[in-house]
């Protein structure tokens, strides 16, 4: 049976990425060449306009648009998957998770795609850190994944039933990027206010993630406070989905 | 016996409540009185509905559009939640509900048998053995590697068609579809259908074509307002159908 399931999410997964890059040249090359635009963009306004005082920007920039697309895309492919999907939850009884696992794996694969590229980079700015820099970055995925998995199941269930809920969200994440340092450092943050960042669920994995290229020890508090959150994100979405989640083909 | 019994629905009742679903949040805000306190109408899709079937027979839901025969076999898949009373299944359900159910468009058809059947509750291993015998009774050809969404109509429900009856299901639950294949398509799948059915399959099938349930089925319910109004051997509904005059 899980390897049933496995197939299937591979199958659901497949038909994520195909539709998305149907009839486009470039493909799969799109998700390459979204985070060092972005990050470009970025590059140019805050660095050589603004003169923001941060060691290897452009790369500083890429760690983080490489975090945020993974969490903002996660969200925002996954609150039309079950309207997206009708026809097929509509009519079946498979689980209906996988559904949401299979747009979640679609954003993985592509973050995956983006690493080899964020290596090279980091290499040729001789920012590659070793084992610690390994460790590092495991552990600012996974906690990346904790966070945002339960979210998409959340999102994806909640646009069922209050489907406003989609657009509300483009807002909410564009307020959202600002308050993730995504293209400032918080040594640019007054003292004050640095520690509400604390709380912040992106944070710390944006911090394990950046400390894999940069070294430096990452706030342990931060990481306990979002491992903390997580965890009771995935409680209470695994509650609410299972009590939920067999009524979603009669609210389509 | 009742042990025999693949299918069995007991006193199954399914309650719908309609609202308008155009509320935004626009509406909520500036009419948010009315929102909350709009009227949830209920709708009675199915009322009280109880039959079984057993291995290796067929059975008929007759009934006009609306009668609650789409909710019915919902019902049955374990897609909708009964409001009341429930549904005993043993055995796998194989399903083939309106048109490209369980498909997805950007996928090639072949990669499609191994989503829908997936998603039918076969297992990976069995769908691999029968996958060049699905195709081939498909009919489709070679366009079997292309996206889905360049097949014709009939040529998606003849390959749904062929991947739910060949996942080997207990109960085979078929809605109608077969009104859309040509002549021949349609002999095919009811020889086909006969076939499993003598191997021990379950059938229900939803039909507005008379002959079929008659010729195929031995069993029939007829529904009316999600009612069973008759319900025994097909022949005699058929019958009392006639001298009611009643729609089907």
């Amino acid at each position: 049976m899980n390897c049933d399931r496995r197939a299937l999410f591979l199958a659901l997964r497949s038909g994520e990425i195909k539709a998305k890059y149907k009839s486009t040249v470039l493909g799969y090359l799109w998700r390459l060449l979204t985070p060092p635009c972005q990050s470009a963009v970025f590059f140019v306004v805050f660095s050589r306009f603004l003169r923001f005082p941060i060691e290897d920007y452009f790369l500083y920039l890429f760690t983080g648009f490489a975090v945020w697309q993974f969490f903002s895309n996660v969200l925002t492919q996954v609150s039309g998957v079950f309207i997206g999907n009708a026809a097929l939850v509509r009519k079946t009884t498979a689980p209906r998770e996988l559904f949401v696992w299979a747009s979640v794996g679609a954003e993985a694969v592509h973050l995956l795609v983006t690493l080899p590229v964020l290596f090279c980079l980091a290499l040729l700015r001789h920012r590659l850190g070793g084992a610690a820099g390994v460790i590092h970055l495991v552990a600012g995925v996974s906690l990346l994944f904790l966070v945002s998995c339960p979210l998409a199941l959340l999102v994806a269930l909640a646009n069922v039933y209050f489907r406003d809920l989609e657009r509300i969200l483009q807002i909410l994440l564009q307020v959202y990027f600002y308050l993730t340092p995504v293209f400032y450092s918080l040594a640019q943050i007054p003292e004050r206010y640095r520690s509400f960042f604390r709380f912040n669920p992106l944070f710390s994995p944006l911090e394990l993630f950046r400390a894999a290229f940069y070294g430096g020890v990452p706030d342990p508090l931060a990481a306990g406070i979002s491992l903390t959150e997580g965890a009771v994100l995935a409680f209470a979405a695994y509650f609410i989905f299972r009590a939920k989640s067999r009524d979603i083909a009669e609210e389509l | 016996m009742t042990d025999d019994k693949i299918l069995t629905a007991t006193r199954l009742g399914k309650v719908f409540y309609r609202t308008r679903h155009d509320y935004g949040l626009k509406d909520i805000l500036l009419h948010s009185v009315a929102y909350f306190s709009r009227e949830r109408r209920p709708f009675v899709a199915v009322d009280d509905v109880s039959f079984s079937v057993g291995r290796g027979e067929a059975l008929a839901v007759l009934g006009p559009n609306g009668a609650g025969k789409s909710t019915l076999l919902s019902l049955l898949a374990g897609i909708l939640r009964p409001t009341t009373g429930g549904v005993n299944v043993r055995g796998r359900v194989g399903l083939m509900l309106e048109l490209g159910s369980g498909f997805r468009h950007d996928l090639t058809g072949r990669e499609n048998i191994f989503l829908n059947g997936l998603l039918l509750g076969a297992k990976k291993r069995e769908l691999e053995e029968i996958e060049e015998e699905i195709i081939d009774f498909s009919g489709v050809g070679d366009f079997i590697d292309e996206p889905l969404r360049t097949y014709s109509t009939g040529m998606q429900t003849r390959l749904g068609f062929s991947i739910a009856v060949h996942a080997h299901p207990d109960v085979m639950i078929v809605d109608e579809v077969l009104a859309v294949g040509d002549s021949e398509f349609r002999r095919k799948c009811l020889a086909k259908l006969r076939d499993e059915k003598e191997c021990g399959m379950a059938v229900v099938l939803v039909t507005h074509a008379l002959d079929d349930a008659e010729d195929f089925c031995d069993s029939a319910i007829y529904l009316e307002h999600g009612r069973i109004r008759f319900a025994g051997a097909t022949r005699d509904v058929i019958s009392r159908i006639a001298e009611n005059h009643c729609e089907y």
